[in-house]
């Protein structure tokens, strides 16, 4: 879809001359909580509560708290304190409330740890190289092919997901080390 | 014999003959004109005619055919009225005109019983169907339309109840339907992509069509397979009087056709269209790249129609064809960037598109007997795109150079191998009888995706699993159109269908009744019951009509989609027959709709396509009213639709019934013809309609910023459907200017330049503040193109 997107956006406009124009489409849409919140085994819950605002709403788009919103945190069914930490299988619900934005709730069951038996992996380094240039941050680039190998327990009566979270960055101090 | 030029001006009739019954020559002038006839049905019995005619005015044509017998006609309205004139004798014929086979004389009589020439061909007030319409060729080209492109789906638009769907886009949706939910024929074989350029032109090339038959409310039992309307498209024969053809040169595409004997029995017809819009888009892009030393873009597209028929009778009993349809897009972009310091980077993107039609049948019209004939019918279709992404990035740092290339392919193809039999049967005045069967082998490869990625000495490539699903599908039918006294016609009928697929077999039951009652000459009204199914479906990503809309077939644990739909409609003409007005309302259940769930783009990309889809169903109601004037040189029609058409998903907008996109509150379309000379003909169409739905997500929130790469504003999810694009309105007009070797004609899309909206984004202004933006196309577009005729 993306293909044809681009395709069609880089030809039509050269066929069919078309034009935008600026308005407010009038919708009856109001601002509501907005509750997000990261919960891991062994760390504390982090919560963030905000709202919504309509898209061109600029006061919104700069201030979007929420400043009388009350969050309770209950960890299987009894209300937590600020000491909790949150362990592998328990069912903890989140609520948050506003008398202007109303409220939002949630519950999770906080999976379990699933063990790395071994991660493997072997870089194929394509190019590497190295440049100055004072308006620029990076002075070096390196290409290369990542096989990673990794072993996992997935027990096959577990209802769970996985997240592989591939990133990272390269930035040695000293280019001659790439 | 009969021959047909591909061509002819309104009211203009090309026609040759030799000794030929006279019933048959009337169908001819009824595709040219589409003009009905009107007679006793014993009148032209044992008539046989000769005539020889080449772009002749109807009523010389007319004169010449009933020279020497005691036949006389009147043209009233829309309808020639053909009766036996007091005579006392039959005179020999004059030498111009070759002797007829006349029936012994017979006194004058009454007229009661009518035979008109084809069931679209009766007024509306007289047939028991609702919703039906017939349009000849001609009446399809004077319609004004983009680019100067007349256009069958945009012709259909101005139908109510028919709307046209978003801007620029030749497609139709029926009664709030969607757009799969229409059955495309070319002579009685189906196309399943019917658009060219995303839909800014149809598939249809009008220099090639005799006519069209178009059932949106109550459906003749021989169709089924969609839900919401049926159109057959008719081709012409060639000439056997000599090779006749037509060059069209436009300012954005051309056409040309001819048609011609090879031999004394056999015809042959081709018509061929192609744009000129990559040609218009070349300067665009040079200039565009002008600008930049180091940023190129590039684009084409292009299409092309083939229309070919050969046609060859056997004798007075049997007439044989074959006939192809080619149907080919391809559209090609592009753009290079290069960085160039010390450090050169290089990247180039590809992206093509091709998609098409292809389509290749034979046939056999056969009579049996005076009251009995077949059509056999063996044909091959094929629909099939393909999209493909080629990216290459290349890194030159220092004379060290790495590259990588990405290619990204997409498929989608379905397959037809068709093999019918139709029968009509007509054992007596009051009974018309229609059956047959029908056998079709489907292959549907709905989405095959592969891509391969190569960088240095690495490659790798992934297929994703889906296979090409073979299916096997058999239909018959039977209906009876029964007049019951002078006041009740009934057509009972009923079409049943089987679809195998993957070790499955759904049944498909689908019971016709209409019934139409006169309450007086001019007044009737009626009521019809329809209940069709639907075992192909097309899923859309996007707003607009585009290649990647897949079709796929009924699968795993979906059931065929099925539709019960009730009419009801009442029919005035006055008494000269000049005007005809028409109410007609309908409600329309839909069961089993096919779409995708939400958020269905988060599925794995490998993943089996069906994995992403959900079952629902919908519902459609309304009223049609129409004012239409068919008679004199100012012509057309008022019509008015209010309509309602919603959809419930368990699995789409949290399950709650949503509008459906194209449920059009309003709709006015009004279309008029003005002959204002024999050389000159003014066409304007205004259409107006309430603004299709769309989605537009409002609110947005401010991602908290846990997890690394998490931030920014994310749109909140709204109802499906939330919003209504603001009131579309388009003016066409058109003036045709006719001399001896052809016509010109002058067409103004959009003629006051009023741009419609065709969608809403999210967007900022010059100086970034978040806004949301109408996006609107087409302005005034004028075009001029010369038709010659030789």
């Amino acid at each position: 879809m993306e293909i044809l997107k681009h395709g069609f956006i880089v030809f039509l406009p050269l066929v069919f001359i078309g034009c935008t124009e600026t308005f407010d489409p009038g919708i009856s849409s109001e601002s509501v909580l907005c509750l997000n919140s990261l919960i891991t085994a062994g760390e504390p819950v982090s919560v963030k509560v905000s709202r919504t605002w309509t898209y061109n709403d600029v006061n919104g788009q700069e201030n979007h708290s929420v400043d009388d919103a009350v969050v309770s945190v209950y960890a299987n069914g009894e209300l937590c304190d600020a000491e909790y930490i949150p362990r592998e299988g328990d069912e903890i619900r989140i609520l948050a409330q506003s008398r202007k934005y109303g409220r939002a709730e949630a519950t999770v069951k906080v999976p379990e740890a699933v063990p790395v038996f071994a991660v493997d992996f072997v870089p194929e380094v394509l190019s590497k190289s190295t440049w100055e240039n004072p308006r620029l941050v990076m002075t070096g680039r390196m290409s290369f092919n990542m096989r990673v190998a990794l072993k996992i327990d997935d027990s096959k009566d577990t209802d769970n997901y996985f997240r592989l979270d591939v990133s990272g960055r390269l930035t040695p101090d000293d280019p001659e080390a790439m | 014999m009969v021959c047909v030029c591909c061509f002819s001006h309104a009211r203009n009739v090309t026609v040759s003959v030799t000794d030929e019954p006279a019933s048959e020559v009337l169908r001819v002038i009824v595709e040219q004109t589409g003009m009905n006839f009107v007679y006793p049905s014993d009148l032209l019995a044992d008539v046989r005619v000769t005539v020889d005619a080449v772009d002749m005015p109807l009523k010389k044509v007319l004169a010449a055919m009933f020279r020497g017998t005691d036949i006389g006609y009147r043209i009233k309205g829309r309808d020639i009225i053909l009766k036996r004139k007091k005579m006392r004798k039959v005179t020999s014929r004059p030498a111009v005109a070759p002797p007829l086979e006349i029936p012994s004389a017979e006194a004058p009589h009454m007229l009661e019983e009518v035979v008109v020439v084809s069931r679209l061909e009766a007024p509306a007030v007289s047939t028991s169907e609702i919703g039906a319409k017939k349009l000849s060729g001609d009446e399809i080209k004077s319609m004004p339309a983009v680019f100067g492109e007349s256009d069958v789906m945009r012709a259909l638009g101005t139908q109510p109840g028919v709307s046209g769907g978003a801007e620029g886009m030749a497609e139709i949706h029926v009664h709030g339907g969607n757009a799969d939910e229409n059955l495309f024929m070319l002579d009685n074989v189906p196309l399943y992509h019917v658009n060219h350029l995303g839909g800014m032109f149809s598939a249809f090339n009008t220099d090639a069509i005799r006519y069209i038959d178009f059932f949106k409310s109550s459906f003749p039992a021989k169709y089924d397979g969609r839900l919401s309307s049926y159109l057959d498209v008719r081709t012409r024969s060639g000439s056997l009087t000599g090779h006749h053809g037509a060059l069209t040169l436009g300012l954005s595409s051309g056409s040309f056709s001819i048609s011609g004997p090879v031999g004394r029995k056999t015809t042959y017809s081709v018509a061929i269209r192609r744009p000129w819009l990559d040609l218009v888009s070349l300067p665009l892009v040079a200039i565009q790249n002008s600008s930049s030393k180091d940023d190129k873009i590039s684009a084409r597209y292009a299409f092309m129609d083939l229309n070919g028929k050969i046609t060859h009778r056997f004798n007075s009993r049997a007439t044989g064809f074959v006939s192809v349809y080619f149907g080919d897009d391809f559209l090609k972009s592009g753009s290079k960037s290069k960085v160039t310091s010390e450090h050169v980077w290089k990247e180039e993107n590809k992206y093509r598109l091709h998609w098409g039609n292809l389509l290749v049948q034979t046939g056999l019209n056969y009579r049996l007997k005076p009251s009995l004939s077949a059509e056999f019918t063996a044909a091959f279709t094929r629909f099939f795109s393909s999209m493909c992404h080629d990216c290459y990035l290349m890194d030159n740092a220092g004379g060290l150079v790495s590259e990588s290339k990405a290619v990204t392919k997409t498929n989608n193809n379905i397959s037809d191998w068709i093999f019918r039999a139709d029968f009509d049967w007509r054992p007596d005045e009051s009974n018309h009888i229609r059956f047959g069967a029908g056998y079709t082998l489907h292959s549907f490869l709905p989405e095959r995706t592969s891509r391969r990625y190569a960088a240095g000495n690495t490659t790798v490539a992934t297929r994703d699993s889906t296979w090409a699903d073979p299916a096997n599908e058999v239909n018959f039918y039977i209906e009876d159109d029964m007049r019951i006294g002078t006041r009740l016609r009934v057509n009972a009928g009923f079409h049943g269908s089987l679809f195998n697929i993957s070790g499955k077999t759904h049944v498909g039951l689908g019971p016709r009744l209409s019934a139409g009652l006169r309450l007086s000459d001019n007044f009737s009204v009626k009521a019809s019951y329809s209940r069709t199914n639907q075992y192909v479906h097309q899923l859309c990503q996007t707003y607009l009509s585009l290649p990647t809309d897949q079709w796929v077939p009924v699968t795993g644990n979906f059931k065929p989609q099925s539709a019960d739909k009730i009419s009801a409609g009442m029919y005035l003409q006055t008494s000269d027959a000049r005007f005809v007005f028409s109410a007609e309302g309908h409600w329309k259940w839909l069961h089993n709709l096919v779409d995708y769930r939400d958020e269905y783009y988060l599925h794995p990309p490998m993943e089996m396509w069906n994995a992403r889809l959900c079952s629902g169903r919908g519902s459609a109601k309304g009223i049609d009213l129409k004012v239409e004037k068919v008679a004199g040189r100012l012509g057309g029609h008022i019509a008015y639709s209010l309509a309602w058409a919603d959809r419930t998903f368990a699995e789409k907008n949290g399950g709650y019934t949503f509008p459906a996109r194209f449920d059009n509150r309003h709709t006015i379309n009004v279309l008029v013809n003005w002959n204002v000379s024999d050389r000159v003909t003014i066409n304007a169409v205004w259409t107006g309609h309430s603004g299709n739905r769309f989605t537009l997500l409002t609110q947005v929130w401010d991602s908290p910023g846990f997890i690394s790469g998490d931030s920014g504003e994310s749109p909140m999810q709204a109802p499906l459907n939330n919003y209504r694009l603001p009131f579309y309105h388009r003016l066409d007009l058109s003036l045709t200017v006719r001399n001896r070797h052809g016509y010109w004609n002058f067409s103004f899309y959009n003629a006051y330049c009023h741009m419609n909206v065709v969608s809403v984004d999210r967007s900022h202004d010059d100086d970034y503040r978040p806004v949301f933006k109408k996006i609107k196309m087409l302005p005034l577009t004028p075009s001029i193109s010369y038709t010659w005729k030789f």
